[in-house]
């Protein structure tokens, strides 16, 4: 079987460590080895959204340097995956043998939902879920990374799952990294329409396919309405495995 | 008007506690997105379409200088005159003296997005005391109310009935009624009546065609086509980028930003003007200047990634897939020019400082971006701007981001450059929103992170994935031991 290289984002890592091991659960049910560079620490998106991108540029190539050797890096997130895939080459345009290095390592770089059902050819996890579920398209992975069925393929092949139209499931939730910070109004404005979307499909799951996503939104619901959960998708997966799972 | 994107916080906070507004504008963005996209989507190739309207523009942008000089050449062998306003300064002044020269009273506009970028009609009246009339009804609405346009074709959009009732009472006569039908009659009347003793007409421009000399203008009131025909003199004021090479490409611009502004195949009124009327025409202005403004945009030309920027065709369709502009609505943006399409151009004509909030406050979800038929990457954009003010890019008017930002960026760079200095970062910050915490949501957070809480929680694990990975390792190590016949048992598994 495969082997594959996690990547896991600083968020996950230092916030969301459950759905890392959520990864790890999925990823090992289905058969894969597993290895972690546990050196690893953040691809540098803050920097460049920041526009610190001098300062990005370090970080891309200790990155390139840590994942490079790998045959298939996956991650939970569509966000840091663009900016691996997307971002460097272009941060390091100047730079021709990096400029290569990363384009060669983006060729290697997937988020997980496109890793399975594009690469491996998996749509049915074997999980089951009775009741409604709705899915929030995050901003990354569906305009910056064309990533649109697969999550929703995955999550149409979960037993007794009923998958539940949102409005205006493209909609930015928000989160937006440092945004939610700097225009705190205008993120929870966002975040609340978000919800209000959500409420209005009578599901009681939202699934979400980005880190940031779900903070933002995770984060909004527990506040202001604790009977709904906002899940990552493989944390949907992975806890409703048929039959368990060892790890 | 005069920009004041600076205000950006300031506005924001009053507009974004407007509910009523807010929930309006969500059904402008439903509304437009459906009606456009449903437009588009009737064309015979969409894909093919969009490609070509993106060639057409990139052609368009990247031979400027040459379209340019071909229009000029063209437009005065049609009879126009071609002035060039290097500012809104100049562009405001060349206009001032041919309202003196033809003695001009009355002026009738057309909508037009450079006559609110330069201030024009402020200007002409303080400096001349005439009387001008925008012929487009949202645009007089706003004119009468002081208030900058809202949406770029519906500048009145975000007004009920009965504030555009009581606008038209108070500043035209008008017997109050709410009957939206006698309303426009009565606009209409009104307007005829100055149409009529106008003596100049000012016009922007959609599309100049550089290979024969014309002017296209769309529009669905007829007003535009009343501010070209019957005034005896007629000023168009165009920026140079909306020069196009041929009248091929001048329609198929043409068709794309009817469609993608507001869903029609093409505008209710289409004016082709090639010249001043000729001997033996019944209509037309027995004048006709074209006043081309640059105002920076040569500025922006030189810049071949910038240069992009350039391409906007200004159909507004960015607008109404931008979740921060249905939000917080036009007035933030400070500047005649709303949503995405002033994120897009705001900062580079009016400088990096003074519109900061306008291209960070985004979110850079790629909404804009996917819907424009210009092909614009607006998120590449955003991302170079914010890069030119952090190292503070003086061609636009930036100073270098501060140094107590500039020092916490690089000291967070060092540690996510060195792993032992991160984890011992991620201990540090999960002890602080630990303290704030309860099963797993982190309710009070310190310092700015303040901004965060006091809207929602952040959900915070148990461990971090470096220590559940470790824990996994040392799990399968003891593991395999275990397999090997070892009696090193008693591990906890997990």
């Amino acid at each position: 079987m495969q082997r594959i290289s996690l990547f896991i984002p600083c968020a996950v890592d230092a916030l969301l460590g459950d759905v890392g091991a959520d990864t790890v659960r999925l990823l090992s049910s289905l058969g894969f080895e597993l290895i972690y560079h546990a050196e690893q620490t953040c691809c540098g998106q803050p920097a460049i959204s920041a526009g610190h991108v001098d300062l990005a540029r370090d970080i891309a190539k200790r990155f390139i340097e840590i994942f490079e050797d790998d045959e298939i890096i996956v991650s939970p997130s569509g966000s840091c995956v663009n900016t691996v895939k997307n971002d460097y080459p272009r941060l390091l345009s100047d730079e021709p043998e990096w400029h290569l290095r990363a384009l060669n390592l983006g060729e290697k770089v997937y988020e997980i939902s496109q890793f399975l059902v594009d690469q491996a050819g998996i749509e049915d996890v074997h999980a089951s879920f009775t009741g409604k579920i709705a899915y929030h398209k995050s901003c990354h992975l569906l305009r910056a990374l064309g990533i649109d069925l697969q999550p929703q393929k995955l999550l149409s092949h979960v037993k007794g799952a009923e998958i539940v139209p949102l409005n205006a499931a493209e909609q930015c939730c928000g989160f937006g990294g440092q945004f939610a910070i700097k225009y705190p109004q205008v993120s929870h404005a966002l975040v609340r329409q978000k919800t209000q979307n959500f409420l209005q499909t009578g599901a009681e799951v939202l699934i979400v396919s980005d880190p940031g996503c779900l903070l933002n939104i995770g984060g909004y619901l527990h506040r202001n309405h604790p009977h709904l959960k906002a899940r990552h998708l493989v944390s949907f997966l992975a806890q409703n495995l048929e039959g368990g799972v060892s790890i | 008007m005069k920009a004041h994107p600076q205000d950006y916080i300031k506005i924001m906070r009053e507009e974004i506690i407007k509910e009523e507004q807010a929930s309006f504008m969500n059904q402008v963005g439903a509304v437009f997105g459906y009606l456009t996209s449903a437009s588009l989507g009737q064309m015979a190739d969409q894909a093919l379409a969009r490609e070509q309207s993106v060639a057409i523009r990139e052609n368009a942008v990247e031979n400027l200088p040459e379209l340019l000089e071909t229009f000029e050449k063209n437009a005065v062998k049609n009879g126009m005159e071609v002035l060039w306003a290097a500012d809104a300064e100049e562009a405001r002044s060349i206009i001032k003296d041919l309202v003196k020269k033809h003695e001009v009273k009355v002026i009738t506009k057309g909508k037009s997005m450079i006559s609110e970028e330069i201030d024009l009609n402020h200007y002409l009246e303080a400096e001349l005391g005439v009387k001008i009339y925008e012929g487009d009804l949202g645009e007089l609405i706003v004119q009468m109310r002081g208030t900058p346009p809202f949406h770029i074709v519906g500048p009145a959009i975000n007004l009920n009935i009965q504030q555009i009732a009581q606008t038209l009472v108070d500043h035209i006569g008008m017997e109050y009624t709410e009957d939206a039908k006698a309303i426009a009659n009565y606009v209409r009347t009104f307007m005829r009546r100055q149409f009529e003793q106008a003596d100049m007409g000012i016009t922007g421009v959609n599309m100049a065609v550089a290979s024969t000399g014309s002017i296209i203008l769309v529009e669905n009131e007829g007003n535009i086509r009343w501010s070209t025909a019957a005034p005896k003199v007629h000023v168009a004021i165009m920026s140079l980028e909306k020069v196009v090479a041929d009248m091929a490409d001048a329609f198929h611009i043409m068709e794309m930003l009817s469609r993608s502004c507001t869903g029609q195949g093409m505008t209710s009124y289409v004016s082709v003007l090639s010249g001043p009327r000729a001997a033996g025409e019944y209509d037309g202005a027995e004048k006709m200047y074209v006043v081309i403004l640059d105002n920076g945009r040569s500025d922006i030309y030189q810049d071949p990634f910038l240069r992009q920027a350039l391409k906007c065709i200004r159909c507004g369709r960015c607008g109404t897939a931008c979740p921060i502009y249905l939000t917080v609505g036009a007035y933030p943006y400070g500047w005649c020019y709303p949503g995405p399409m002033g994120t897009v151009i705001s900062p580079l004509l009016l400088g990096l400082d003074d519109t900061y909030d306008v291209y960070q406050a985004c979110t850079l979800c790629g909404g804009c971006k996917s819907v424009c038929p210009a092909g614009i990457d607006h998120v590449e954009l955003f991302y170079h701007y914010r890069a030119m003010k952090v190292a503070g890019d003086k061609r636009f008017k930036a100073v270098p981001v501060s140094p107590v930002e500039r020092a916490g960026f690089k000291s967070w760079a060092a540690a996510m450059k060195n792993p032992t200095l991160y984890e011992k970062s991620v201990g540090l910050i999960r002890y602080y929103l630990n303290l704030g915490s309860k099963e797993g949501q982190v309710s009070k957070m310190p310092g700015p992170l303040k901004a965060w809480s006091a809207y929602r929680d952040l959900p915070l694990a148990e461990k971090t994935f470096h220590q559940y990975w470790a824990e996994r390792e040392k799990t399968s190590v003891s593991e395999k031991e275990a397999a090997a016949g070892s009696d090193k048992g008693g591990q906890d598994h997990e």
